[in-house]
């Protein structure tokens, strides 16, 4: 079971690397929202002009695109999902590459497959955007309130596709498709007729073909001209309302205690204050302190997005406070579904070719990974092909195949996974190995780890040697090996998404907890590996949670408990830097070495992954006597002690 | 973990020869490296010599699993073959049917094969004897016990059954407690 | 008239009536045997067949002549037209084919008695009836101790309850009696089966108590795998399995799986591996029934080995 649990995690839509940040998120949400309320605005007044035009007869023209679409006032409900539409949509259009346009998508995949691996790369970003695009276009036409809210955004490619609509359905004979058509623009369109209705539907002759097309032109002018005026009004609204921001009394935040605000009221003051911390100097309240202003956003935070004060206070360490706000946006949206091509029975190629004959929709995760595959939907359960069934792949995160792509075990070595279940990393690992050498798969737990047999098996791997132990008691078990890869039990902030309970069971005395374990499991972890390997000597250690206490903290303790072994470069090409210094703290300067993940950034669970190389089987004490610990796969001639 | 008494090899052997016939030899005696049959619980694992070597430091409560599990002796001490070892029977089968796409799930949940949904099949099966399923692509599928021999299938009606079903890929997802 | 040559002819047609033997031949002619214990002649065996026939047969035939010398010493009686010779009783003590019995362990009253110096007197059977003038059985069917009916008066003792019924007193002294010689019985064959095995009753009943535990707690349908251990239940000691090496010599796992695999190809399922844990066992249960046996405590003797 909890194979299927885990599994069901998962993963990213194509990579974008070295995206910036720069608060996008933030920038989107204020868009949308005072595009909003002008867009009421507009909408009332452009009803009591059509109400006076009627009473005069005069046909004046209104403009198309925005007078219509209901309100958004589904206030009630979080509108977290609605705000990222908007922001993705843009990373499509922004995307050059989106310009070389194909006409079916299959036909994009199947020629990403046939191509080699170059063309798999180019394959990938083309695919990338249009599949973006594709979606989003589905979407417009469902949903009607995305729709608006993106043109709001000013995506003008979208605006002027509606418009270049819009005669056609003028000329069209159905006389349906006026009232069937949604769009306010219709409706601006009878007004700004002058002839009736059954006039307009009998012909259009070329007579009056010109006059209509001015008459489209001018209207065009005008709308764009409107929407110009709307923008700048709203500018000025904004600001006005900037001024009158303040921060909520202590009374009022009593008040709230009892009856909390409306959600979308608490994200109006999110957006309010957010815009006063990142300029501080000229935006504060002369009164408050940024303190004030920290304990306000932290408050209306922890309401909005559900987490508990601790977590909250933890993870705005972290990021900068616009970062932290995508970082929470990004944790209310799936990562997409990815799966790992199991090489010891199935090749990338085939195994694709196969699924997009089951009508799956996929696509290379990145350049990065040569098996890994993004699902972005299927008519199948994903889970329950004959394909997966056969072993060809495995559903796995795309973060968790960084660990195994990082150790890169070679071919007869001897291998540990220390907490193994269900079974990714270490039948990657297997795979990588091509099942010669061994991999000693250990789990704590025993219900895990019999998900963890069932995939070994599934997958073919036979090198395997599973057991269960606590992984604390490792190198007296066994010693020895040339690589270990521990993916520490950690609280699972990177995967939030994937499991929301964290937001709120995880207190100080779980990552106390949490650290006490991960540094006796680096240290047995190091302790088991052989330095004198010709090939190996490697650790790498990785957590699926983001907090700075269970990454850089344990990897700089075991570096100061250890001192034989040191960072390495871990092989991944993107990713951010660990941080080398952390309020206050500073860790040693090598980890920078490290590599951490981010949903928002990467698209990828929150990952942290740290790679060690032994140097030494010796560990110098501080008396310059060398120690040297068990199970290093170095015989210790033991004295006997005498039985007095 | 522990070797098999000279019973339990036998009882193995015997069952095994029904799907892969003399070529057990190839599992015993195999030119790469050797391998052994070792017996954990009640499970029997094919694993490489090397491995099991580095098992014996694993207590016998901590073991799980040891490289590939070919199946399990019941109570009664006989031997039950599991999916598990599919891919060794696959490799050395004797006799083999191949189905149609459109025979692959219903075999999959667990049915037994239909003449209707056999797309090819070895000459010489003999009747109760064991088979390999694979589908058309040549992916092994599971294994079952032919129902008629080869001569006698070709009489029967489309929906008579050829192949009795005993394990197949999708226990990996349906047995998944109680396999392993 | 001169009889010498007729003599002569007679001895030459027969053998001579007397036989010299260097070491006088025994008789015993109750079974009308006699043994030599003279030398052969060594090289008259060892010569071809012929002279050997021959030797032989001279020997028996002197040896049954000095026989029926010896019969003719014999008081004869001579009866109408034949002779008879009572034959004396025999001397010659044929070997036991068994052997013999054990002396049985003394009772506790056999060793009082010895002790003691009390001698075993031997009763009569049958006593003497003087009511009715003839020999009657001591005890048993028409036994003088049994006779049928009650006597008709009983006395009623001074301290006796006057409304006690005597007859049935008598009745419970007798059940008493024949109880307490049962349990004297019981335990002088319990004393004597520990005997040999150097235990005490109450050890023997000790160590019966433990096997009886523990075959109790294995017959259950999971062979006593899910019952609860007690408080210092004792640990059973079987004979522990013998099993092939975890890791064996290099070859030899393999070699022996070829063997086995050898004739599972050859369909040979009769002619099976021995197998080791049946056998060992059947001698380990044999083994017990001997040590616990003998005795005649257990009794029951069983049947077969069952079948497994």
């Amino acid at each position: 079971m909890g194979r299927r649990s885990k599994n069901k995690q998962d993963v990213p839509l194509p990579l974008e690397l070295d995206q910036k940040i720069d608060g996008k998120v933030t920038k989107r949400l204020n868009d949308r929202l005072k595009y909003e309320a002008i867009r009421t605005r507009k909408q009332q007044e452009s009803a009591q002009r059509a109400t006076a035009q009627r009473a005069g007869g005069n046909a004046r023209q209104k403009p198309a695109a925005n007078a219509a679409g209901p309100a958004p006032s589904t206030n009630g409900k979080r509108k977290a999902p609605a705000v990222s539409k908007p922001q993705k949509k843009a990373k499509a259009a922004a995307k050059p590459a989106a310009e070389s346009e194909n006409e079916s998508e299959s036909d994009v995949e199947m020629a990403a497959l046939d191509a080699p691996d170059d063309g798999w790369d180019k394959a990938v970003l083309e695919s990338d955007s249009e599949g973006d695009a594709d979606s989003f276009d589905g979407l417009d036409s469902d949903d009607e309130e995305a729709a608006a809210s993106s043109e709001g955004a000013g995506d003008s490619d979208a605006e002027d596709e509606e418009v270049k609509q819009m005669p056609l359905s003028l000329l069209g004979d159905d006389s349906g498709s006026d009232d069937s058509d949604a769009g306010g623009g219709m409706e601006s369109y009878d007004e700004l007729d002058t002839d009736s209705d059954g006039d307009e539907e009998d012909g259009v002759t070329f007579r009056d073909m010109e006059k209509r097309s001015r008459r489209l032109d001018a209207a065009r002018e005008e709308d764009e001209e409107l929407a110009r005026m709307e923008l700048d009004e709203a500018e000025e609204v904004v600001e006005g309302e900037r001024e009158l921001f303040e921060l909520p009394s202590a009374e009022q935040v009593e008040v709230e205690k009892d009856a909390p605000l409306d959600l979308s009221q608490v994200q109006l003051r999110i957006q309010e204050v957010i815009r006063v911390l990142n300029n501080f100097a000229q935006l504060r309240d002369e009164d408050k302190s940024r303190n004030d202003y920290m304990d306000q956003l932290k408050r209306d935070m922890c309401f909005y997005y559900g987490y508990n004060d601790f977590l909250m206070d933890k993870l705005l360490q972290l990021f900068t406070v616009s970062e932290a706000v995508e970082f929470f946006e990004a944790n209310e949206v799936a990562r997409p579904v990815t799966v790992r091509t199991n090489t010891l029975k199935a090749r990338r190629r085939e195994l694709a070719q196969a699924l997009i004959n089951r009508g799956v929709n996929l696509d290379p995760i990145g350049k990065w990974t040569k098996v890994g595959l993004t699902v972005f939907d299927s008519p199948v359960p994903i889970g329950a092909t004959p394909e997966y069934m056969a072993g060809q792949y495995m559903i796995q995160a795309a973060a968790s195949f960084l660990p195994v792509v990082s150790l890169a075990p070679q071919e007869n070595e001897k291998v540990l996974d220390m907490s193994a279940a269900p079974g990714g990393k270490t039948t990657y690992c297997a795979a990588l190995m091509k099942n010669t050498g061994l991999v000693v798969a250990n789990d704590a737990s025993r219900e895990r780890s019999r998900a963890l047999v069932a995939n070994i098996h599934r997958l073919g791997v036979s090198n395997a040697l599973v057991c269960n132990y606590d992984g604390r008691e490792f190198p007296k078990v066994m010693g020895g090996f040339d690589r270990v890869l521990l993916d520490a039990p950690c609280s699972g902030t990177g995967v939030i998404s994937k499991d929301a309970s964290v937001k709120t069971n995880k207190g100080p005395e779980d990552f106390e907890m949490l650290t006490r374990l991960q540094k006796e499991l680096i240290l047995s972890a190091i302790d088991s590996v052989n330095a004198d390997s010709p090939t190996g000597g490697y650790i790498v250690y990785s957590t699926c949670s983001v907090t700075v206490d269970e990454d850089e903290a344990v990897v700089d303790y075991a570096l100061s408990k250890r001192p034989n072994v040191k960072l390495v470069n871990t092989e991944l090409e993107f990713g951010r830097p660990g941080f080398t210094s952390f309020r206050g703290k500073s860790f040693h300067n090598s980890l920078s070495l490290t590599r951490r993940f981010y949903p928002h950034t990467h698209n990828m669970d929150g990952f942290f992954v740290a790679k060690f190389k032994k140097l030494s089987n010796k560990i110098q004490a501080a008396d310059n006597t060398f120690v040297v610990p068990t199970g290093c796969g170095v015989k210790i001639k033991q004295k006997k002690k005498r039985a007095q | 973990m522990r070797p098999l008494t000279d019973d339990e090899t036998k009882v193995l052997f015997e069952k095994l020869a029904k799907y892969i016939g003399r070529n057990i030899v190839h599992l015993i005696d195999r030119p790469d490296e050797p391998y052994c049959f070792r017996l954990q619980k009640d499970r029997v694992y094919y694993v490489r010599e090397d491995i099991m070597r580095k098992a014996t430091a694993v207590g016998r409560r901590n073991l799980v699993a040891l490289g590939v599990c070919f199946g399990k002796f019941t109570k009664t001490g006989k031997f039950r073959m599991h999916i598990t070892a599919l891919p060794y029977l696959a490799q050395y089968a004797k006799y083999k049917v191949w189905i149609k796409p459109n025979g692959e799930m219903p075999f999959l949940y667990g049915n037994h094969v239909v003449k209707a949904h056999i797309g090819r099949v070895t000459e010489d099966i003999p009747e109760h004897q064991g088979v390999i399923v694979y589908n058309m692509a040549d992916v092994p599928l599971g294994f079952g016990v032919s129902a008629r021999s080869t001569v006698d299938m070709r009489k029967v009606d489309p929906t008579g059954i050829t192949v009795f079903h005993q394990a197949d890929n999708g226990e990996y997802l349906r047995e998944e407690d109680t396999l392993f | 008239m001169d009889v010498s040559g007729i003599l002569e002819e007679h001895k030459g047609r027969f053998q001579p009536v007397q036989v010299e033997r260097l070491i006088p031949v025994e008789h015993d002619l109750g079974c009308l045997a006699s043994f030599d214990i003279n030398m052969l002649d060594d090289a008259a065996l060892r010569a071809d067949a012929g002279v050997r026939e021959t030797y032989l047969q001279g020997l028996s035939r002197e040896g049954t002549q000095l026989l029926v010398n010896e019969l003719f010493t014999l008081p004869t009686v001579v009866d109408e037209d034949s002779v008879y010779a009572a034959l004396p009783k025999r001397s010659l003590v044929l070997p036991r084919e068994k052997p013999v019995p054990k002396e049985k362990p003394m009772t506790r009253w056999e060793k009082f008695a010895k002790i003691k110096g009390i001698q075993k007197r031997k009763r009569g059977a049958m006593v003497f009836d003087e009511a009715q003038g003839e020999w009657r059985p001591r005890f048993g069917f028409k036994g003088v101790n049994n006779d049928g009916q009650q006597p008709w008066l009983l006395e009623v003792p001074q301290s006796a309850d006057p409304y006690q019924d005597q007859y049935q007193v008598r009745r419970e002294e007798k059940k008493e009696r024949i109880e307490k010689n049962q349990r004297r019985h019981q335990r002088n064959a319990e004393e004597s089966a520990g005997k040999d095995i150097g235990l005490t009753p109450h050890k023997m009943r000790k160590r019966d108590l433990q096997s009886a535990l523990v075959l109790s707690k294995g017959s259950t349908a999971s062979m006593g795998r899910f019952d609860a251990e007690l408080k210092g239940e004792p640990r059973v000691k079987g004979l522990r399995k013998k099993r092939s090496p975890l890791v064996g010599a290099a070859g030899v796992e393999k070699s022996k799986s070829l063997e086995i695999l050898g004739r599972v190809a050859k369909g040979d399922s009769s002619a099976t591996v021995l197998n080791v844990r049946k056998a060992q066992r059947a001698i380990n249960s044999s083994k017990r029934r001997d040590a616990a046996g003998g005795g005649a405590a257990t009794g029951s003797k069983r049947k077969g080995s069952g079948k497994r």
